[in-house]
């Protein structure tokens, strides 16, 4: 136990001190936090803002809609002092007009070019809009100029039916329905359930994150051990069994202190913003308890295929398929996490390379899980662990001292069945 | 006294390849033991058998006394042929760490490392990391690296090649030293002179079996039979019809001869005195490379 113990201390004490992990694991966090929040905050000031007025050109070929138009832009520039939209009716014959305007707008001297054309109002013919611009930022003038365009319309069609517009604003009143979900307790503020389902997406990305990217490591160091040849010095002193598990262990605990301090920085986030509510900690033992058995799990299978291959380019073959077993959970997420006690969802969470991210996405979405499931899942994924980790120190031991071109799956089989 | 190191029987195949083919051999403690073999013969693959980096197919070993066991092998310092260090670990931490995997406590190791590093010249750079050490400091901080833990056996695979020749007389003197505190030495080579300047005895093995396993003084005087080194004054044309020798080589001075199949070389030295007057006349030793070649040669 005294090697495992020290290999794993020279693990983590190494590992912990690369710019790998530092900038991994300590900035990044902080980084993509810094980016988000100063993405939004640039977003807001350049959408709060008031911008120039956009001129409009306007061609009409229905005079019933004009009116109403022209009132439209105004009550829309009254309620939108930022957003002002400027109408300019182009007169003469239609083509004429079309053509002088597509040029005012290709120097710029106009924004963009309306044409109305008739059958908007009754349907007759197909209303047709057309929003020109040269640049790619007409999204949000369409928006307005539809906007406009249907404010219009309606007024001119209530005109038309004789129906008061009070009476018309009274029937076009919704009937709004909030979803309340009582596990949030009476005195809880409300919280939009998109963004109470981002929470288990939350718990997956966090565990995904974390075996991915300390198992990567786990892979750097099994090949700078082969490639440096340092390897065979320490099996001098230790069995191979033992230097695998020290590797593991100690790179669970970077994993630890990885989703430990990301975690933290999540929670904190939330208790800043007032979103502790969304956080259900009470399972957190299961969640830990997930994460370390998947952390074995899926740290076995990378000190084998690192045991087997001499440079990274060669894990890729054999990481790839790996990988894959832990997409599935994040490619479901939006309906597993609607039905965590879906088919789907079950079956899932007892196949043991999903296990983990599976059993924790589902904890996350439903907290009350049948406890059964819950601990069925776990033991079958801690019996799996056992199976994995005999199996990967089968391939350690003969492939941590081979050299040459990298093993296939076909001879990770055979490693397997070696006695 | 006990050996330090019996093996029994062993046999390693590698699929078709028998690598290791019933070897039995016993390394007496105190001794410095030569494991010779051309490459491939399987002196690696015996050595990583013995330090339990894999185990044989059958066949027994015996360590220090007892059966093999991880508990045994705390006793045994190995450099591997391949070697190799943490690069970017500083030495101190190095020496630390694989003192700490051989079973030092804490306070041993902050005593020896200071004087290990000080006995080879490497003091002034405990605090430096390995990649930062020329290429003979790192084979000799390897070195400290194998006998950190005082190893009452020392196995060194191929300890002599890629070092410089002043590397080279610092570790023959190294190994010469360990044998007066009593350590057991067996190293593996294939360079014939470094054995023969420092072996005691020597076991040399072809296609994975044993060829030789005796002392050094033994195995060449045995070997020495049919060649003698003879010097005469006059003549010397005569001796090439003598019905024993087989073949006589002119040297500056003397004479090269080998002796005809069963000849006697009482009855050369009488035929000699008869016809000339003699000035010397001498078994020739060979040398262990020329009895390497000779052995290995004909077993391919």
């Amino acid at each position: 136990m005294n090697k495992i113990l020290t290999i794993a201390r020279r693990d983590f004490t190494e590992t912990i001190r690369t710019k790998t992990f530092i900038v991994g694991v300590l900035l990044m966090p902080l980084l993509v936090i810094g980016l988000i929040a100063l993405g939004g905050r640039i977003t807001q000031r350049l959408e709060s803002g008031p911008r120039p007025p956009q001129r409009v050109a306007l061609i009409n070929a229905d005079d019933r809609i004009g009116p109403a138009l022209a009132a439209a832009v105004s009550d829309y520039n009254q309620s939108h002092p930022g957003r002002l939209l400027e109408l300019r009716v182009q007169q003469g014959e239609p083509q004429t007009a079309m053509a002088a305007a597509i040029e005012l707008v290709r120097q710029r001297e106009l924004d963009a070019l309306l044409e109305i054309s008739p059958g908007l109002l009754d349907g007759t013919l197909p209303a047709r809009l057309h929003v020109y611009t040269d640049g790619l930022g007409g999204m949000q003038l369409r928006a307005q100029l539809q906007q406009v365009l249907n404010h219009a319309a309606m007024a001119v069609r209530l005109e038309q039916l004789g129906i008061a517009p009070e009476l018309a604003a009274q029937l076009r009143r919704g009937a709004h329905l909030e979803l309340i979900d009582l596990r949030g307790g009476e005195d809880q503020p409300r919280i939009a359930p998109e963004l109470r389902m981002m929470v288990p997406f939350f718990f997956i990305l966090l565990i995904l994150l974390g075996l991915l990217g300390v198992n990567q490591h786990m892979l750097f160091s099994i090949i700078e051990e082969k490639s440096s040849r340092v390897i065979e010095v320490i099996l001098s002193a230790a069995s191979p069994l033992q230097f695998m598990a020290g590797k593991i262990l100690g790179l669970t605990a970077v994993g630890l202190i990885a989703v430990g301090i990301w975690g933290g920085i999540a929670i904190g986030a939330a208790y800043y913003h007032g979103l502790a509510s969304l956080l259900d900690l009470t399972n957190l033992g299961w969640f830990l308890l997930f994460y370390l058995l998947g952390f074995l799990l899926y740290s076995s299978i990378y000190a084998a295929i690192g045991s087997a291959c001499n440079t990274i380019k060669e894990t890729q073959n054999l990481v790839m398929p790996v990988t894959m077993m832990l997409v599935i959970p994040m490619i479901g997420w939006p309906h597993f996490s609607q039905y965590p006690n879906g088919l789907a969802a079950t079956a899932l969470s007892f196949f043991p390379p999903v296990t983990p991210l599976m059993m924790t996405l589902r904890l996350a979405s439903r907290p009350d899980l049948s406890l059964v499931q819950v601990a069925g899942a776990a033991l079958l994924l801690a019996v799996s662990v056992l199976v994995v980790i005999r199996l990967a120190a089968k391939i350690f031991r003969i492939g941590i001292l081979m050299h040459g071109k990298p093993a296939t799956a076909r001879e990770l089989l055979r490693w397997m069945k070696h006695r | 006294m006990t050996d330090a190191l019996i093996l029994d029987g062993l046999v390693k195949t590698y699929g078709p390849l028998r690598a290791v083919d019933g070897l039995s051999l016993r390394v007496p403690r105190g001794s410095i033991t030569g494991f010779l073999g051309p490459n491939g013969a399987g002196k690696t693959t015996t050595l990583r058998m013995i330090m339990d980096i894999f185990p044989p197919d059958t066949g027994r070993i015996e360590l220090l006394g007892r059966p093999l066991s991880r508990d045994g092998l705390a006793h045994v310092g190995y450099m591997p042929e391949e070697r190799g260090l943490y690069p970017k670990m500083k030495v101190r931490a190095l020496l630390q760490f694989f003192g700490e995997l051989k079973g030092l406590d804490r306070t041993t190791l902050a005593r020896e490392i200071p004087l290990r590093l000080e006995d080879l010249g490497l003091a002034d750079r405990a605090e430096c990391r390995v990649e930062e050490l020329s290429r003979g400091m790192q084979q000799k901080l390897q070195f400290i690296v194998t006998t950190i833990n005082d190893p009452q056996l020392l196995i060194l695979d191929e300890p002599f090649s890629g070092l410089d020749p002043v590397n080279l007389e610092l570790l023959e003197g190294i190994i010469q030293r360990m044998r007066v505190t009593g350590t057991t030495v067996l190293f593996s080579t294939h360079m014939m002179e470094h054995a023969e300047r420092i072996c005691d005895r020597v076991v040399l093995l072809s296609r994975g079996r044993k060829l030789l396993d005796d002392e050094l003084t033994p195995i060449r005087t045995r070997h020495a039979q049919g060649r003698v080194l003879v010097s005469v004054y006059g003549d010397t044309d005569f001796i090439d019809t003598l019905p024993m020798v087989r073949e006589a080589v002119r040297r500056r001075g003397h004479l090269d001869i080998l002796l005809a199949d069963g000849a006697d070389p009482q009855t050369l030295l009488r035929a000699l005195i008869d016809r000339a007057q003699v000035r010397r006349f001498e078994q020739k030793l060979p040398t262990l490379h020329e009895i390497f070649i000779e052995l290995v040669g004909a077993e391919r």
